[in-house]
């Protein structure tokens, strides 16, 4: 039911953004301060606390995040994460620092886009399950991935 | 500004990433980066990406609270339509 709220909620958002459609891509840094990596991409900043049922959307109107989901056991999750590690096989380190976390179900946006293909990239690290044979490496994050297109039937003008 | 009301809707899309693994895409080595490409077809204006929890994995180890999807960047960029990807009846596949 959650969802579905949720999901009422961002068509409002995106109806506004089909009226000035003109970007054609767009780059989001989820869970951190906006970061230029070396091959020019802007990511913007993703940087807003989120809680266990919230959404955000851009100043730039471009995107949106919205996060569904409580941890069990932790009281003040803060749905994002700062890991000050060098990383390999990236030469932008920094781009894999920050990261945003989810209970739940994590969904994001682009907004206002030219209709046609696109290329999209999606980039991870595992920051938390450590690597090294001790207990920390026991842990396992599993989750899947959707990438769906919204279709409106039909809409009527006020 | 005039207001819309959506009187219907559907979502067409995919699931792109079952019971995705960072770790093990990454070797099974932590601090490594993971990238994934895809492409799409935009037809609204709109596109979402969604990660979702379904119950797997690990809830308590190495902390509580670790687990549930984790990324780090999303980036779109307009790729090449060509007619053989046009009369594909795909609206997202893995590239």
């Amino acid at each position: 039911m959650i969802h579905n709220i949720f999901e009422l909620n961002h068509i409002s958002t995106i109806d506004q953004s089909l009226i000035c459609t003109s970007d054609s891509e767009f780059a989001i840094k989820c869970g951190g301060p906006q970061i230029r990596t070396t091959d020019g991409i802007v990511y913007q900043s993703d940087n807003e606390t989120l809680g266990p049922a919230t959404y955000f959307v851009a100043d730039t109107n471009r995107w949106a995040v919205s996060n569904v989901g409580t941890f069990t056991g932790i009281s003040n999750p803060l749905f994002k994460s700062n890991v000050p590690k060098q990383f390999t096989r990236t030469v932008n380190s920094e781009l894999f620092q920050f990261a945003r976390l989810s209970a739940s179900s994590l969904r994001y946006y682009g907004l206002g886009l030219e209709n046609g293909f696109y290329n999209i990239t999606l980039q991870f690290a595992e920051t938390a399950i450590l690597d090294s044979p001790t207990w920390k490496s026991h842990g396992r994050r599993v989750f899947d991935i959707y990438i769906q297109v919204f279709l409106l039937l039909k809409f009527h003008n006020d | 500004m005039s207001s819309f009301h959506v009187l219907a809707f559907k979502f067409q899309g995919t699931r792109v990433l079952k019971d995705f693994d960072i770790q093990r895409e990454a070797g099974g080595v932590s601090y490594r980066a993971v990238q994934k490409q895809f492409r799409f077809h935009v037809k609204e204006n709109y596109v979402e990406v969604h990660l979702f929890w379904a119950g797997k994995g690990t809830c308590c180890v190495p902390a509580p609270g670790t687990y549930g999807p984790l990324i780090q960047a999303i980036s779109a960029t307009p790729g090449k339509t060509t007619k053989k990807i046009i009369h594909l009846k795909y609206i997202c596949h893995d590239i």
